[in-house]
């Protein structure tokens, strides 16, 4: 729906088969939708034709590390099936959102100028089967909504938010975001910060970080990097390395208030899963503990290639795309300071809750977060709303900035990008409100 | 049931379900991939797909749906169910009736690029281009080579109806000195002779040596030289702010500026799926309008918005044979070339900034045009005309509008660029603009 008016709903329906084959340590990979047994058959040929042709090119001969593989069925039953809920509801749901956003930038003399909102509900029935034991079958739904909104004030120019929800469930997923309140509380904010933001401070700062934030910090910066096929080379071309080696487990790069997690098996959680592509059973993961480098994302390639054990991070979106190395939900573990405490200990400093723009560099190290919604902070207290702090800071810069974590745990969902084809991957992204202390805004310009 | 029974089937099926209007895609696609690391091949793959895609409106009522289960009850139940979501949807948006007649189409893009049948001669090109990286000095290089060819058959209610084949290939070399110092290239073209594996991987293991030893980077405002592969990247964003759905939507930092001088007179980008020998060639869009070449900016003026019908109708125009059903795309961009090579380009800055790549772009305001993005690879300094030291660290922070405006010329050799950061393939030659900004991290 665009600015109030539906654009199109469509529908996808997808169904084939992928297959990996691995020939004397070079790698095949087919998938069609074409399911006669001829053609599977043919794509079998295809497969392990196109590994033999790439034999004489291959130079580290790829294998696959022994597991305890699973044999199990996994199915999250929707409380609301979508194919029970009315199309009109949907819209009508949409079109209030849109007026609630609308309406409540009005008062500071904003207009939204242009809202989009997509939602999205799947039904993902995988099953894998190993020639190595492995057989798990998984039916998983799952519902999204995305947002993007434009405002413009007259005299102070334009301003930009997005963001998304999502979860592994049925609709009533949908109905539990609340998404009315938080449209009337996206336009009043942004109404806010365009008609009263100032430029954020220049000088060295306490930060308090929202949720919304860390959650992305710890995906692009721990998760990311600690992905041992980017440590070993594999995505190179194209999202990149990592600033960590394989030998870096250990290593500090936080302070010790910091703890980073990765867990598939979060119930709800977007990026569930209980076993992975390769039918290995997943578990929570420590990427980062107490402010040290503690595990990387693993699965069966890179295990083997790197003496170890996968933690099931292999994830396929599709039955066209290959596994690989992938997270799920990424977050930072809460402390157990409360909000009053964090901010209260703040003589000078800015708040960002949430933000609106971000980038990272391909070592995953040079980061940039633009806030959307913030605040000075002056003697513990919120102060003027700030207009788009920008936080460019390096990941060991950013986590070793860090001295306190609160325990307010919040989740958001996104779609990660990794792989070539492109692979869009639901994830949940989480944080707790957590502070930096010395931080210099803006990044560094002369 | 063949392609264009299956098309005509669903154009059919569609109007006694109600359609005012209905179009139908058959997408046969056989697509592959080679990609190396460190080196060697890490996975060969290949994916062989058909699909149906289904569209309809009912007056300004729209709905689609795209299935894979080409069996004729499936698409029935397809055709019904869009029909039925298009009946519940809302009224209110803009209705242009799909395009009406028999078109002709330029039967040279019935048929563009070859194929190649053999699967040894892939893994050849990968080798030489690894090779030639290394012969260059590079220690490790990565990458992909791909190629897809997709039989595309399709109908429109409307009446035009055609069917084309289109080979593509791109090749993407990352050359490592070490860690750090990097060289990227990468090309597309529509056949597989027409890449040059070993120039690729040559030019990528150049910069990539060149990159050794660098210094960090100062921040601040500098005239810089950009080279094709982040020209490609920040053309592409030009030419998707000018799809007519986002300006019509307020997200496009084009909105309000049509008619102006939005860049210098010399500077010229067109969007043309007409020329048989470029990657993305087609003879027609998603409504069976002839494809034509689309001045987006003519020398120097912000001439034509991307259009399909309903967009047109919208903005009171003619379709600029751009359709996306929904939202009008690019499909083979072209950037005019200017005099001189990247050399003469450096030579005309005293101090500034040879960019060789980027990626992560994005914004902090669509509308206005604020992003900034990563600089990657090779990234050296100019002094008194001349390439200097390496050195790394630094984000492009500036506004898209405004480097438009302060491009001072281009160079005579362009490339075509397609690779993972870049999905529509564009002519691009290197690029000097003054006074763009970059930033570096605090701490």
């Amino acid at each position: 729906m665009q600015n109030g008016v539906l654009q199109v709903a469509s529908s996808v329906d997808r169904k084939g088969i992928g297959l990996r084959v691995v020939l004397d340590g070079s790698m095949g990979f087919g998938a069609t939708n074409n399911l006669t047994k001829a053609s599977v058959l043919n794509l079998v040929d295809d497969a392990v034709a196109r590994a033999k042709a790439s034999l004489k090119v291959v130079v580290e001969p790829i294998r696959m590390s022994d597991e305890g593989l699973g044999k199990d069925k996994v199915e999250i039953k929707p409380r609301i099936k979508f194919s029970n809920v009315e199309f009109d509801q949907v819209i009508e749901f949409l079109k209030e959102a849109d007026g609630a956003v609308v309406q409540a930038a009005k008062p500071r003399g904003v207009d939204v100028v242009s809202r989009m909102f997509e939602i999205g509900t799947t039904v993902t029935h995988k099953h894998v089967v190993t020639s190595d034991g492995g057989d798990v079958e998984s039916i998983v739904p799952r519902s999204s909504i995305f947002y993007l909104l434009v405002a413009m004030h007259p005299q102070r120019g334009s301003a930009q938010r997005f963001s998304e929800r999502g979860e592994s469930r049925g609709w009533e997923a949908v109905e539990s975001w609340d998404i009315i309140s938080t449209m009337k509380q996206e336009g009043e904010v942004i109404g806010r910060m365009l008609a009263e933001g100032v430029p954020p401070p220049n000088d060295q700062v306490d930060l308090l970080v929202g949720g919304e934030v860390v959650g992305l910090v710890c995906h692009e910066s721990s998760g990311h990097p600690q992905e041992a096929d980017r440590i070993m080379g594999r995505e190179a071309a194209q999202a990149g390395e990592s600033y960590l080696s394989m030998s870096s487990l250990g290593m500090e790069v936080g302070s010790p208030v910091v703890n980073v997690v990765e867990d598939p098996t979060l119930p709800r959680s977007y990026g569930y899963y209980l076993y992975d592509e390769e039918c290995v059973r997943a578990r929570k993961r420590y990427l980062i503990k107490e402010g040290k480098i503690n595990e990387f994302l693993q699965n069966r390639e890179t295990a083997a290639a790197s003496g170890g054990t996968s933690n099931a991070a292999a994830r396929a979106v599709s039955y066209d795309r290959e596994p690989i190395v992938r997270m799920a939900n990424t977050y930072m573990e809460p402390g157990d300071h409360c909000f009053d405490d964090l901010i209260g200990e703040i003589k000078h400093g800015v708040y960002i809750k949430n933000f609106t723009e971000w980038n990272i560099d391909d070592r995953r190290f040079n980061q940039k977060y633009v806030g959307h919604e913030a605040y000075q902070i002056e003697n513990g207290e919120i102060g003027t709303p700030v207009r788009n702090p920008a936080i460019e800071i390096t990941t060991v810069g950013f986590f070793k900035a860090v001295d306190a974590v609160g325990k307010d745990l919040k989740f958001w969902s996104a779609t990660c990008g990794k792989g070539d084809p492109m692979q869009g991957a639901p994830v949940w992204t989480g944080g707790p409100t957590t502070r930096l202390r010395n931080v210099r805004l803006g990044g560094a310009s002369a | 049931m063949k392609a264009d029974e299956i098309v005509e089937f669903v154009v059919r099926k569609a109007k006694k379900a109600g359609a005012t209007d209905s179009v139908s895609q058959v997408r046969e696609s056989h697509w592959s991939m080679i990609r190396f690391t460190n080196n060697g091949v890490t996975v060969s793959k290949v994916v062989k797909d058909t699909s149906v895609g289904i569209f309809l409106f009912i007056k300004e009522k729209r709905a689609g749906s795209v299935i894979s289960n080409v069996s004729e009850e499936a698409i029935e139940k397809a055709v019904f169910d869009v029909a039925k979501m298009a009946k519940l949807s809302p009224s209110g948006g803009t209705y242009a009736p799909l395009p009406k007649g028999k078109f002709k189409y330029n039967k040279k893009l019935l048929e563009v690029g070859k194929a190649t049948a053999k699967i040894e001669r892939p893994p050849e090109v990968v080798k030489d281009a690894i090779d030639s990286a290394r012969s260059a000095g590079a220690a490790r290089v990565a990458g992909s080579l791909t190629s897809e060819t997709v039989r595309l058959t399709q109908r429109s209610s409307g009446g035009p109806n055609g069917s084309y084949r289109a080979t593509s290939y791109n090749l993407n070399v990352r050359a490592f000195a070490d860690g750090e110092s990097t060289g990227q290239f990468a090309a597309a073209a529509n056949s597989l002779d027409g890449l040059d594996g070993r120039e690729i991987g040559r030019v990528a293991g150049d910069v990539a040596k060149r990159a050794l030893n660098a210094e960090p980077a100062q921040p601040g405002k500098f005239d810089v030289v950009f080279g094709p592969m982040t020209t490609a990247d920040l053309i592409e964003e030009m030419a998707g702010a000018a799809s007519a759905f986002y300006v019509d939507a307020g997200m496009s930092f084009f909105t309000g500026k049509l008619g102006q001088d939005v860049a210098p007179s010399h500077f010229s980008l067109v969007d043309d799926a007409t020329a048989p020998s470029s990657p993305g060639a087609v003879p027609f869009d998603d409504e069976g309008v002839p494809t034509q070449a689309n001045p987006i900016v003519n020398n120097g003026k912000l001439l034509t918005f991307l259009h399909n019908s309903t967009t047109a109708t919208k903005m009171k125009t003619n379709t600029t044979a751009s359709a996306g059903l929904v939202i009008p795309k690019p499909f083979s961009l072209q950037v005019s070339s200017g005099n001189g090579t990247i050399e003469d380009l450096v030579s005309k800055v005293d101090e500034g900034l040879y960019v060789t790549n980027n990626w992560y772009l994005r914004y902090q305001n669509q509308r206005s045009g604020d992003f900034s993005t990563i600089l990657r690879d090779g990234l050296f300094n100019i002094k008194n005309g001349q390439v200097a030291g390496p050195v790394r660290g630094l984000r492009l922070t500036d506004n898209l509008v405004r480097m438009l405006g302060n491009i001072e010329a281009t160079g005579s050799k362009r490339y075509w660029i397609k690779w993972w950061e870049v999905d529509t393939p564009v002519l691009a030659p290197a690029m000097l603009v003054r006074g763009v900004r970059f930033t570096r991290p605090t701490i």
